[in-house]
Order: structure tokens, then C-alpha cells, then sequence
């Protein structure tokens, strides 16, 4: 053997020595580690041992518009009653608020949500996470606030007088999760029919099945910056009809996860909870799943906008003078002032305010006629602005009326249609001075001579009804 | 008969020989210990250019030395250095015979360094990694001191950032393009395979690369430069991992000219000095080298380190007086297991081949290709469409009651404080009592809500860069005459960085929706050519790019040698080329998003030169200037790399100036050396992301960031100069034979030099907003102590042990402070229509709030010591104990201030409280810990 073969024979067993050794340096130890595998834990629920005393019906029945603390009869047996989480923060369009519904057996001992609502504010986003759709809850009732507002009952914390937000770092001790979760199918209304909705169902998931939104909340995003509401939301329409006799505003948030979402033109059903604000109920769905329009539209598609046949954008006006435009009406129906031509920026418009008319006042501006037989699918559009508006209430307001037989002086005794609930208006939480598009009016059910007229209210006597309106660009279309 | 004089440097035995004919100087080169031959050891005659190696017998000839008296350095890795003075006439052959090396046993020590530098905690906020890995194995007192007892307080040396030093493997950079910055975790654990390292200080001049201001470090991993041998170690600390083997092999050069090198090591640790910090890492390396004949040889060197560690969070003073300074956030229990949410997972293998070209004698050429892929992750949860699950998340602790105010009343007035009314106080009670209850991850909360849920709320995700780094080069290395050696190199680097989110664990849940669910319509997809996608494990979503970069560089250097002088002259010329290329068509974004961005070429160039005066043999004058520009980072040339094409707009090269000038006193017993220094670096760009409120009336046309002033940035800082200066004073005296003392001293002044631009990339206003200059002139660098003293007595006994003590002091460490929060939106009220400043802000108050933090300083006492025995011939075992940190001083190593609250009022209002809610994040320093290493040599 030469002298390099040995040397490559012992080069060889000494590689493989030292492989050895670094297989036992390296390889040796390798179990005491976390591996960052990681199964699934095991997620056991332990049903908490609560004796519910009252009903969700005996909190509803002792309930008055006052916020009231409540006190156990007796307080070392304190009450408690169950219920079942019905609406869903997931979505994003409900925002630190739960809606529950008392708990009913059926026939075969599965549980449904029975007929009474409630709502529980929360300072805690995401609620969805304690409190899913479906899950049965237990609330503990002493040291909570009881209240019948907005035609429901409230339990929370005191906040300014009224039932209010839980705290975040409380609410946890006064509503208990059970391990049961009662499925969507059981805790869910079918209405078909909109005029049945009533108080009864504030609180309450609804499905609505063969409807659509009016052809005025189309052409926009479900959340449209431009159509906001005083609390910062939009409302659009659900209807069940062509001739949208019956409508509920439905309400959208800019955090819903369907914001940016054009609104359906299609029909089909809508899922949501039915609310109450002041007077008028507000639907509001969940997340996008809940607006499932997939059938046809109902009367077939939507009006086309058509071309303009009537516009005025007043840009003939004269800063600061009573508006005398041809064709135009201008009428007070309470005190002297009538509506004034303005200038603002080289924009011209109308506007009326009641700031130091030291009366009362309820002041018409009325269109030129439209002939609706002439022009077939006739659409109106246009546009207004607030200032100085410090109340969303009666007494201060502009409405949107339909003229249909008008001759020519007698406003207030006219024929006429209510659209206002048609029509995207400016609110307190408008921009002062910003121009809100009034959405698409449909105006093709009337025929012969039609007008539009708008109504002023306000009170010069009352520094908190002197806001004003302005009113620009009116374009009538049709085809 | 001429006479020899030799050094006491160390307990050193020098066998006397002398002359016959030729003037030529040879001896032969033992382990002291094992008694073996010591192969590859460099002897140098200084002041000559003649270097020598020892062959396999340990044999080293110089053939043809000067006359006169010479200085003889023998010197290896792991051995303490001998130097030899040596009188030689002429025609003498001057055999000095046996010379023994002893075991260098302190070089033990540089193995228990590696747990400093791997501790990055500072991932999201660069820039506060020490350089000790730089330094390890630099043989000067002062980088000693800065490595092994600073290191440890994230000191820096010059209070430079390891962006402008420059580490090299056999020659082939391994600074990132990324950052600029080495990723030390490539080779962490091969500690005996990476121990053949060269070093520069500062902008000295290295033979390998023109460098910068901070200094080099040259890896070689040439196989047949390794001392044959095996080597087993085992050991044990507290630190960021607990046990560590290692083992190593280096079979020298064979007859038939092969020679290979291997080496494994693992380190691994269920839990490390902080709470939930496990750590995982496996590392191989394996070189071989085959030598074709006298003139050629090739070399293979391949290695593969994979990393996987949890990562601690950096906490308020209000997290840590709850929780304690090991708290750590990031991780939970899950089923019995602790499981950290933030892994840093490292796996990037590097293959290189080497040519080594002996052109003629003087004149050698290295030429090496190298590729590197592979991958770095960091995980952490996503949680689009549920709460922040992290448990010091502000609304969780007391700090969010008792800085509490009234709603602002009308006007923009200032609001009332009521973080003291019993309600909050009584919430600031509950949110302790439950944040302590709560204080980790609740893992089975999310897999709770991601399984009842169906898909997934949140997940946990990491931020993958995979990069592929190709590179050739080549270094020239020629002695053109007695007096001159020309160094001149070329690189070609080519990189294409894939950077991606990849979902890790769906964390019970069925898939995931990639969109942003902050935004409304388009804006929300992360890619509109795939709208509502979900995704699943291993599924890129989020974002989705490449970078491409490709950069070369050359550098010339001539080294004059003239009697008492020593000067060279460097000059450098790089371009570098950077495009992004966009694989995701972001909503946000959807026109310049997707496919590829303009390239953006720099064009850079250095020059610098350095000058030595031997004033006698033990007293030496140093001085060394440099002038360069500097291409910036790929991470600072991208203002929102992640979502669009755009570059920074005003992207410039940075320009670096700087010097230092050392006296050196080389004296038998005596060594030491004052240095003064000073850089000015010009034109910086610094790219940063957070979350902010409060940020005011912003765009040209009055546009609102949101509205209420809460946004999440980018924050791109451009324009900034920096100014470091100081003295380095580092003195080691041999007090006896065995007893060595040293002193070192550090004094710096590191400021900010410039008022900066500032502006801020806003995803959900689609545009980048302009802040102007913030007012950061004269404000501290953050991140490291300016100043450090070390005083050390080590005590080396002949019978192969020692010990060794020191008392270390740092000092002025600063907070990293918001260029956001000093720019004219600090005073301008977010809530006024106007955009008019607070009515209650003063400039008093101002200074009071913009005051920047400056940290306590510490005080360690290290101990250390080991002891080797010899089994038989060529056999030895022994260990080594460093106890740092000996008092458990509890110290912060640094903190960054949270740009959250980005006004006068709310940064007023944070603090009206007991404890700031969104007060600055600190790091910490380890308490006593330990480093055990045994080891057995065959």
C-alpha cells in the first residue's frame, strides 16, 4: 500500500469518526425543545351553576322610561335571568352593543328566541368574541340599570341619567356565558308582509323576505359620506314594492364590513335587528351576508335618470334679494319672510333662515310645473345645505312635498305627496354650508302638471330653531 | 555569538541558537501544552512585509532576513502571541529551535460571546444591536474590554451602528443589502470554525475590502488553515439560550493535497433569561480544500446555521413595575406548553468556492463565487377581525383610567383631568388586578373564537424575507516592491429579496380573509387582481414583492513601508442599482402597486488614506482619514416598501467623514493606547412604521389624516447627520509575571447634527404628507452608553489556569427619541378647524415634554476564570466560567419613545397621570448570569 493510500484510508475512517461526533453533538439532545408544533387545545366549556330567578317579561313589565337600579328582593339570592344573543358586532355595523332575546322551549325542548328584545351597551369592541350569535347568557342583574327608552328595554350602567355603556372591566361579572348556543334558524322572524312590522319586534332578528331598497337609495355605496344622518350613518330604504308605499330606513355604519358595497338593486331577503330611534324604526343588518338579494328586481330595473328636461342651478341669483325667479313660487305661510336669493363664492342659490325674524316661520318655495305625460320615467334630483342648525326635530326642518294639484297660491291647502323620507337631507351633523344630493326621486307614478315644493319651519324667537336652509341645482329627467 | 533578547510578554521559554552562513531565520513552532507541532502559524518580521507560515512540523524559514535588530511575531488563534527581539548579521542563519505557544486560554471566553450579539431585540427598531460580534477576536485591550465587558450594555464602538463596519467570509461580503448590517445568526454556534479572523479598527486598512468607519472583520475558512484536530465542547448558561455542544474536526493537509475542516454545534434552551424565550438552533459547517499544485488550490466551504428563537418585548416602566424586568409579552400558554407568538426563524445556508492563485511569489490572487438563499421569518398574530390580543395593550392597564380627561370642552380648549376621580381610580385598581391575571397570551381564547367562528379572526403569521444572494469576487494581493504591497479587489453582488407575510397557524379556524377591513371598497384588498381571497397555511396573503439590487464595487490600495513609516492611500468606487417589483395589485394603491418600479441607480465613491510613525519600536503614531459616500439601504429607499413602487422622494447617498489619531505604547510591560476620533455622517435616510393619534391638520388642501388624527405611518426621516466623537483609552499592565491589569476607558459624544425632513406615508389618505424639519439638532443617538470605563486585574498561573475580575461602568444612554414629535404638528391642535396651536402649549412646557430621556447608569462586576490539564500526548481537557453581571445590577440597555401621542396635548395629558400610558418601551440588560464551557481537544 503506498504511502497515500493509508493516507486516504485514514483520511476516510476519520471523516467518519468525525461525522459521528458531530452527529452526537448536534443530533443527541434534540427533545427537550419546544418543536413550535402546536396542536389544537382542548377547548372544554364548563357550564357555570346559575339558578336564573326572573324572566326577561318581569324585568320588561317592571321597566319605566326612568332609569332604575336594581335591587334583588333579596340580596343574598340575587337575580339573574337568561337570555340569548341575537344581533352580532362581527360586521362592524354594530358598535359596542348587544341585542338578546328572552329564551322559549318548543315542543321538542329545543330552545328559540322568544318575543321580547332588549339591548345591553358594553365599552368593549368586538363583543362578538364573548358574546356570539346564538349564545346563551346569564345577567346578573343588581348593580345594573334598568330602562324603557326608544320603545326598549335597556340594561346597562348609569351614564348621564340613562342606561349606558357597561364598563370595560365589569361587564364580564355581570353577564355569564353558557355553553349553549341556540342556532341562527331558531332565533330568526320571517316577515313577508312590511305592514306588520311593529313595536313588538324592536330587539328582535327579522328576516324580510321579497323586498328590495327604493330606487332612491340606489346608485350609491350602502355608507355614502355624502348621506349621513345625525349619528354619521346612511340611511337607505327597504321596500317590498314597486310602488314603494310601505318603506324602513336601513341603517349603515362606516365601519360595516359592506360600507364600500354599491347597494343591490336586486330583491330578495334582508336579515337585521329592527331598532328604534325617537319615532322611526331603523333596521340594521349584521355583516354582508344578511343582505342576500339575488332575485330580480320588483317592477323590474330601476328607473333610468333619463336625459334633463327642467334644471336650475340659480345662478342668476342677486345676492341678498327675495327670490322672484319666473315660474317659481315663493310663499310664507307663518310670518313675513320669504325665501332670498344668495351668492356665496360665485355660486348662486336660495336660502331661508329665521335668524332675527323674531317670529315664527313656515315659508314654501315651489317648482314651475313639470308635464309627467310628456315625459314618461320623470326622476327629480337636488341639492341642500344647513347652517346654524342646532336641533333634528320638528319645530326646525325642511320637507320635500310632491305638488300635485296647485293653483297657484294656495300652498298649504294644496294636493300633495310627503317624500321627505325619500330624500337624503343635511342634519346637525352636516357640514354647515355642505350641499347633500338629494339621491334620485322617483316620480314616475304621477301624471299631469306636478310640482316639487319645499317647506321651511324654524322660529326666530327661539335661538335653537333658527337654522337654515339652502337649497341648489334641481334637475328634473325623464325620457 | 549574538545576543538575543527576547520579551517578557508572557511565562515564556526561548531556546537560545545561533549563527552559521546566510542571513535566514528559522524555529519550530509546539503547543506548550499537547506538545504537538503547531501548524499554519503566521510569523511576521515587522516592518518588513515578511509573513511565513509553519508547516505541518511546526517549521517556519525566513529565507533571506534583514540585517539588524528585528522584531519576530509569532502568532495563532488560540495561542497567546510571542514576540522576539531579535540582533541578526549578516550571512548569520539564526535557528531559534523549539518555541513553545502557549495555550491562549482566555480566548475561551470569545464562546461565550455569541449569546450578546444574537440578542436583537430590537428587530423593529434597528440599529440597537451591539458590535461586540464585530470585535470578539480582536486582539487590542480596548475592543477586548468593548467586546467582552461592554458588549453586554449594547456598547458601541464610536457609537457606530455594524452598518459601517464591514464582516467578510474568505473575502465575500456578508453585510445584507437590506440593512447593511451582518446577520451574525448565518454562522452562530461555529464558533471554532469562524476563529480565523483579521481585523481592522476604524477606517484602517484592511487587505480585503476599502470598508468604512467602524472597522473589518475577515472570516477564513480556508480548510487547510484550520490546526488539525478534534475538538468536543459542552455548555451550559442562563442566558438567551441554556445548553450548547459543539464539536469540530480539521483533518490538516494530506499527502494527496486534500484538507477538510467540519464542524456541527446545536444550542438550544426551553426558556432563556427572559420569560418565554425558547431557543432552537442547529448549525453545520463543512470546508474542504484541495490543493491542485503549488500555485492553485480550491476550497469548498459550505454553511448551514438555522435558527429559531422566541423574542422578548421591549415594556413600559409601568409593564415592568407590574410584571417585572423578565416580563415578556409576546407569549401564552397552550396546552402545558409555553408558546411565544414572536419567533425569529433564520435558515439561510451559504456555499462558496474559493480559487487561491500564488501568481508568483509576491503575488497572489483569491477569487470566490458564493450564493446564499434561504429565508429569515419573524411571526406574529394578525388579528384583523378581533380584539389585540396582546396583554399590554394600553386599554388593558391602569395607566389608560389615570390619564384619563373630560371630553375636550368647546373651542379646542385643554380638557380636564380625571384619571384621579374615584371612578377611574377604582378602574386603575380592576385593570391591575386583571392585567396580572391576564399578563400572557390567551391562546385558547383565539382558538376558541377562530373554531366557533368558522374562519379565522386571527392568526398567527410571519414576515418572510427569502433572499438570494449571488457573488463573485476577486482579491488581488501583489508586493510590487520591498516597499509597496498593492491591494485591489472586485464584487459583483446580486440580490433578489422575496418579501411576503406567510400564515403559519390558522390557529383553529377553517381559512382567512385577506383584506383590511379598516378601509372601505377597494382600498381594503391586498391584491385587486384576486379580490376576497382566503387563505389557508403556508398562503402568501397581505403583502406580496421582490426587491432587486445588484451592486458592485472595486477598491485600490497600495501600502507604503519606508524605516520608520508605514502609509497607504485607498480609494473605492461602487454602483448601486435598486427596483422593486410589486407581485400584489394593492387596493390602496392599484396603480402603482403592481409590476416593477423605476430603477434607481447610486453611484459612490471613497478615498482614504493613513499614516504610522514608529518614534522608536515602543512608541508609535497612528492617524488614519477617510472620505466616502454610501449608497442607501434597500430598507430606507422605500417609504412603504410592502404596498407600493414608490422610492423616497429625495433619496441621496449618505456622506461619511471621518479620522482618528492614536498614540501607541508597545513596551514589554506595558501596552496601551489613546485614540481620538471623529465621524460626521451626512444625508441619512431612516425609515420607521408606528401607529400615531393626534396628528393635525395635514395636506395642502387641509385634508384631515383621519379624523380623529389616528393613523397608521411610515415614517420616513430624511437629511440626517450625525456627529460622533471621542477618546478610546485602553492601557494593560503587567504588574508580575502572572498578574495583568487594565484599564479602559471610552468617552463619546454621539449627537444628531442636522433638523431633518420628516414625512409620513398614510395608507388611508393615500398619500405622503410632509412634516417638515424636526427639530432633532444636538439631541443624543440613542442606544448605547457614550461613555465606559473598565478596570480589570486577571491573574494567569503557570499550571494552565487563570482568573480574571472587572468593575465596568457605563453611562450616558439615551432613549431613541420621535423625529415625528419634534416638527411644528407637535403644536397644532388636531381638533381646532383653524389648525391653530394649543392655546395652553408654551415653549417651557414644550422643552419639559421634548426632553430626552437619559438612562441610568450601570454598574457590572464580571468574573471569570478557567484551567486546561493535559490527558496525554496531544490530549488536553478543560473548561471556562464567566459569571457576568456578578451583583444582578438591573439595568435598561436602552428604550425607544412611542410616537402615539404625536401633540402637545395629548403628550401633556399622557403624562397628567401617575404612569404614562404610552410612555417609551425599554430593554433590558441580563441580571447575573453565567457561561460554563467544557471542553476536550485530540
Amino acid at each position: 500500500m503506498s504511502i497515500s493510500k493509508i493516507n486516504k484510508i485514514n483520511m476516510k475512517t476519520n471523516f467518519v469518526k468525525s461525522i459521528l461526533i458531530m452527529a452526537m453533538a448536534a443530533g443527541s439532545l434534540t427533545s427537550c425543545v419546544n418543536d413550535d408544533d402546536y396542536s389544537v387545545p382542548t377547548l372544554e366549556c364548563n357550564e357555570p351553576s346559575i339558578t336564573v330567578t326572573k324572566t326577561v317579561q318581569e324585568i320588561y313589565d317592571n321597566a319605566t322610561a326612568t332609569a332604575t337600579l336594581y335591587e334583588s328582593a333579596d340580596p343574598s339570592n340575587p337575580d339573574v335571568i337568561e337570555a340569548v344573543v341575537v344581533s352580532s358586532d362581527k360586521g362592524g355595523n354594530f358598535y359596542k352593543s348587544l341585542y338578546l332575546n328572552n329564551i322559549v322551549t318548543g315542543e321538542g325542548g329545543e330552545l328559540y328566541a322568544g318575543e321580547i328584545g332588549f339591548s345591553v351597551q358594553i365599552n368593549q369592541a368586538d363583543l362578538f368574541t364573548d358574546y356570539g350569535l346564538g349564545r346563551k347568557v346569564y345577567i346578573h342583574l343588581d348593580g345594573l340599570y334598568v330602562q324603557i327608552r326608544s320603545n326598549t328595554l335597556q340594561i346597562g350602567a348609569l351614564y348621564n341619567g340613562n342606561v349606558g355603556q357597561i364598563p370595560t372591566l365589569e361587564y364580564q361579572d355581570y353577564i355569564s356565558r353558557s355553553c349553549t348556543i341556540i342556532p341562527e334558524e331558531n332565533l330568526i322572524n320571517v316577515v313577508t308582509d312590511l305592514t306588520a312590522i311593529n313595536d313588538s319586534y324592536i330587539g328582535r332578528l327579522i328576516e324580510f323576505q321579497g323586498v328590495q331598497f327604493t330606487d332612491a337609495s340606489l346608485n350609491q355605496t350602502y355608507y355614502n359620506l355624502d348621506n349621513l344622518d345625525a349619528g354619521g350613518q346612511t340611511l337607505t330604504y327597504i321596500t317590498n314594492s314597486e310602488e314603494e308605499t310601505v318603506t324602513v330606513p336601513f341603517r349603515t355604519s362606516s365601519f360595516a364590513d359592506y360600507a364600500g358595497t354599491p347597494v343591490s338593486a336586486n330583491s330578495g331577503t334582508i336579515t337585521g335587528i329592527l331598532t328604534k330611534f325617537n319615532t322611526t324604526y331603523q333596521f340594521v343588518s349584521r355583516y354582508e351576508a344578511d343582505i342576500n338579494l339575488t332575485e330580480e328586481r320588483i317592477g323590474g330595473e330601476p328607473v333610468d335618470p333619463g336625459t334633463p328636461f327642467f334644471t336650475e342651478d340659480f345662478e342668476e341669483s342677486e345676492h341678498n334679494t327675495t327670490f322672484d325667479f319666473d315660474g317659481w313660487y315663493n310663499i310664507a305661510e307663518a310670518g313675513n319672510w320669504r325665501w332670498t336669493e344668495k351668492v356665496y363664492q360665485e355660486n348662486g342659490y336660495v336660502e331661508f333662515s329665521a335668524f332675527n325674524s323674531n317670529t315664527q316661520n313656515v315659508v314654501w318655495l315651489v317648482t314651475p310645473a313639470f308635464d309627467l305625460d310628456a315625459n314618461t320615467n320623470v326622476t327629480a334630483q337636488f341639492e341642500t345645505a344647513q347652517h346654524h342648525l342646532t336641533v333634528d326635530g320638528d319645530q326646525n326642518k325642511l320637507e320635500v312635498f310632491v305638488v300635485t294639484s296647485f293653483d297657484g297660491s294656495d300652498i298649504v291647502n294644496a294636493t300633495k305627496v310627503d317624500i321627505t323620507d325619500q330624500v337624503a337631507l343635511p342634519t346637525t351633523n352636516t357640514d354647515w354650508y355642505e350641499f347633500v344630493n338629494s339621491g334620485v326621486i322617483n316620480l314616475s307614478a304621477y301624471t299631469g302638471q306636478v310640482h316639487i315644493a319645499f317647506k321651511y319651519t324654524g322660529d326666530g324667537t327661539n335661538a335653537d330653531l333658527t337654522g337654515a336652509f339652502q337649497i341648489d341645482n334641481l334637475v328634473v329627467s325623464g325620457n | 555569538m549574538k545576543k538575543l533578547v527576547f520579551s517578557l510578554l508572557v511565562v515564556m521559554q526561548v531556546l537560545v541558537a545561533w549563527s552559521q552562513q546566510a542571513t535566514s531565520i528559522k524555529g519550530t513552532v509546539v503547543d506548550s501544552k499537547s506538545e504537538k507541532p503547531l501548524q499554519n502559524v503566521t510569523a511576521t518580521l515587522e516592518g518588513t512585509n515578511q509573513t511565513v507560515l509553519t508547516n505541518e512540523k511546526g517549521v517556519f524559514i525566513f529565507e533571506s532576513a534583514p540585517e539588524g535588530s528585528l522584531t519576530l511575531k509569532i502568532a495563532t488563534t488560540g495561542f497567546t502571541t510571542k514576540v522576539l527581539n531579535l540582533e541578526v548579521a549578516e550571512g548569520q542563519t539564526l535557528d531559534l529551535g523549539v518555541i513553545l505557544l502557549n495555550d491562549d486560554i482566555t480566548t475561551e471566553q470569545q464562546l461565550s460571546l455569541v449569546t450578546l450579539t444574537e440578542n436583537d431585540l430590537g428587530d423593529d427598531n434597528g440599529g440597537s444591536e451591539s458590535t461586540a460580534g464585530l470585535l470578539q477576536a480582536s486582539r487590542d485591550a480596548f475592543m477586548q474590554a468593548a467586546a467582552y465587558n461592554f458588549g453586554q450594555a449594547r456598547f458601541r464602538v464610536r457609537g457606530l451602528d455594524n452598518e459601517y463596519g464591514k464582516t467578510m467570509i474568505n473575502g465575500v461580503p456578508m453585510d445584507k443589502l437590506y440593512d447593511g448590517r451582518p446577520q451574525w445568526s448565518n454562522w452562530g454556534g461555529l464558533n471554532d470554525a469562524t476563529r480565523n479572523q483579521e481585523f481592522t479598527i476604524g477606517s484602517d486598512a484592511s487587505d480585503y475590502t476599502f470598508g468604512s468607519i467602524l472597522g473589518t472583520q475577515e472570516i477564513n475558512t480556508r480548510a487547510s488553515t484550520y490546526r488539525p484536530g478534534t475538538r468536543v465542547s459542552l455548555s451550559g448558561t442562563n442566558t438567551n439560550y441554556s445548553w450548547r455542544t459543539m464539536a469540530t474536526h480539521a483533518s490538516g493537509m494530506n499527502a494527496e493535497g486534500w484538507a477538510y475542516t467540519i464542524s456541527a454545534s446545536r444550542r438550544w434552551a426551553t426558556e432563556g433569561y427572559f420569560e418565554g424565550t425558547d431557543y432552537d438552533a442547529n448549525s453545520f459547517f463543512a470546508s474542504i480544500e484541495k490543493k491542485i499544485n503549488d500555485k492553485h488550490s480550491l476550497n469548498f466551504t459550505s454553511i448551514y446555521a438555522q435558527n429559531k428563537r422566541g423574542k422578548t418585548s421591549p415594556n413600559t416602566q409601568e409593564v415592568t413595575n407590574l410584571a417585572g424586568e423578565k416580563y415578556n409579552s409576546y407569549w401564552g400558554w397552550q396546552n402545558g406548553k409555553r408558546r411565544n407568538s414572536r419567533d425569529k426563524d433564520v435558515e439561510e445556508p451559504i456555499l462558496m468556492l474559493s480559487h487561491y492563485w500564488q501568481i508568483t511569489e509576491g503575488t497572489s490572487l483569491n477569487t470566490n463565487i458564493a450564493y446564499q438563499f434561504g429565508k429569515i421569518g419573524n411571526s406574529r398574530l394578525d388579528f384583523n377581525y378581533t380584539r389585540n390580543p396582546d396583554p399590554t395593550y394600553y386599554r388593558n392597564l391602569p395607566s389608560y383610567y389615570t390619564t384619563q380627561h373630560a371630553f375636550p370642552v368647546a373651542d379646542g380648549e385643554a380638557a380636564e383631568y380625571i384619571g384621579d376621580s374615584p371612578e377611574n381610580q377604582n378602574f386603575a385598581a380592576l385593570a391591575k388586578t386583571s392585567f396580572l391575571a391576564n399578563k400572557q397570551i390567551n391562546w385558547n381564547k383565539l382558538y376558541e373564537n377562530n373554531v366557533e367562528n368558522g374562519e379565522s379572526l386571527a392568526v398567527l403569521y410571519e414576515d418572510r424575507r427569502d433572499d438570494n444572494m449571488f457573488t463573485a469576487n476577486s482579491i488581488l494581493n501583489s508586493h510590487l516592491t520591498d516597499n509597496i504591497i498593492l491591494n485591489a479587489g472586485v464584487t459583483y453582488r446580486k440580490l433578489q429579496s422575496h418579501n411576503f407575510q406567510n400564515l403559519l397557524d390558522l390557529l383553529g379556524g377553517t381559512s382567512y380573509l385577506d383584506i383590511d377591513p379598516f378601509l372601505i371598497g377597494d382600498a381594503r384588498q391586498s391584491d385587486l387582481n384576486n379580490p376576497n381571497r382566503t387563505v389557508g397555511v403556508n398562503d402568501k396573503f397581505g403583502y406580496n414583492y421582490k426587491l432587486h439590487a445588484d451592486v458592485v464595487d472595486a477598491f485600490t490600495q497600495f501600502k507604503f513601508t519606508y524605516g520608520k513609516s508605514e502609509f497607504y492611500l485607498s480609494q473605492n468606487f461602487s454602483r448601486s442599482q435598486y427596483q422593486r417589483e410589486g407581485l400584489y395589485k394593492n387596493g390602496n394603491y392599484a396603480d402603482n402597486s403592481y409590476g416593477k418600479s423605476d430603477k434607481k441607480t447610486f453611484n459612490n465613491f471613497g478615498v482614504k488614506g493613513g499614516y504610522t510613525y514608529k518614534i522608536t519600536g515602543r512608541h508609535i503614531l497612528d492617524f488614519n482619514a477617510l472620505y466616502m459616500t454610501k449608497a442607501p439601504t434597500l430598507r430606507n429607499s422605500f417609504p412603504n416598501a410592502r404596498l407600493n413602487n414608490n422610492f423616497v422622494e429625495g433619496l441621496e447617498s449618505e456622506k461619511i467623514m471621518g479620522g482618528d489619531i492614536s498614540y501607541i505604547i508597545r513596551a514589554p510591560n506595558l501596552k496601551a493606547r489613546f485614540t481620538g476620533y471623529y465621524s460626521k455622517i451626512t444625508d441619512a435616510t431612516d425609515i420607521g412604521f408606528y401607529f400615531t393619534e393626534g396628528l393635525g391638520v395635514l395636506t395642502a388642501d387641509g385634508t384631515r389624516i383621519s379624523e380623529n388624527g389616528n393613523a397608521f405611518v411610515s415614517e420616513t426621516v430624511t437629511g440626517l447627520d450625525r456627529v460622533n466623537m471621542g477618546t478610546e483609552l485602553s492601557v494593560e499592565y503587567k504588574v508580575t509575571s502572572t498578574i495583568t491589569a487594565t484599564a479602559v476607558a471610552a468617552y463619546g459624544q454621539y449627537t444628531y447634527d442636522s433638523n431633518p425632513n420628516v414625512k409620513l406615508n398614510v395608507d388611508n389618505i393615500r398619500s405622503t404628507v410632509d412634516f417638515g424639519r424636526s427639530t432633532m439638532k444636538d439631541y443624543k443617538q440613542p442606544g448605547m452608553p457614550q461613555q465606559a470605563y473598565s478596570f480589570q486585574l486577571e491573574y494567569r498561573d503557570p499550571h494552565y489556569w487563570w482568573v480574571g475580575a472587572s468593575v465596568n461602568y457605563l453611562a450616558d444612554s439615551y432613549v431613541d427619541i420621535s423625529p415625528l414629535l419634534r416638527t411644528d404638528n407637535f403644536f397644532i391642535n388636531n381638533e381646532d378647524i383653524d389648525g391653530f396651536p394649543f392655546p395652553e402649549a408654551t415653549e417651557e412646557g414644550a422643552r419639559k415634554l421634548l426632553k430626552q430621556e437619559k438612562l441610568d447608569p450601570a454598574t457590572l462586576i464580571n468574573l471569570k476564570g478557567g484551567k486546561s490539564w493535559r490527558i496525554s500526548y496531544g490530549k488536553t481537557v478543560g473548561f471556562f466560567v464567566a459569571v457576568n453581571n456578578v451583583f444582578d445590577f438591573s439595568y435598561k440597555t436602552g428604550g425607544f419613545e412611542q410616537a402615539r401621542n404625536a401633540n402637545y396635548r395629548q403628550l401633556s395629558q399622557d403624562l397628567a397621570g401617575p404612569t404614562r400610558s404610552f410612555g417609551s418601551k425599554y430593554f433590558y440588560g441580563y441580571g447575573r448570569n453565567f457561561f460554563v464551557n467544557l471542553y476536550v481537544n485530540f
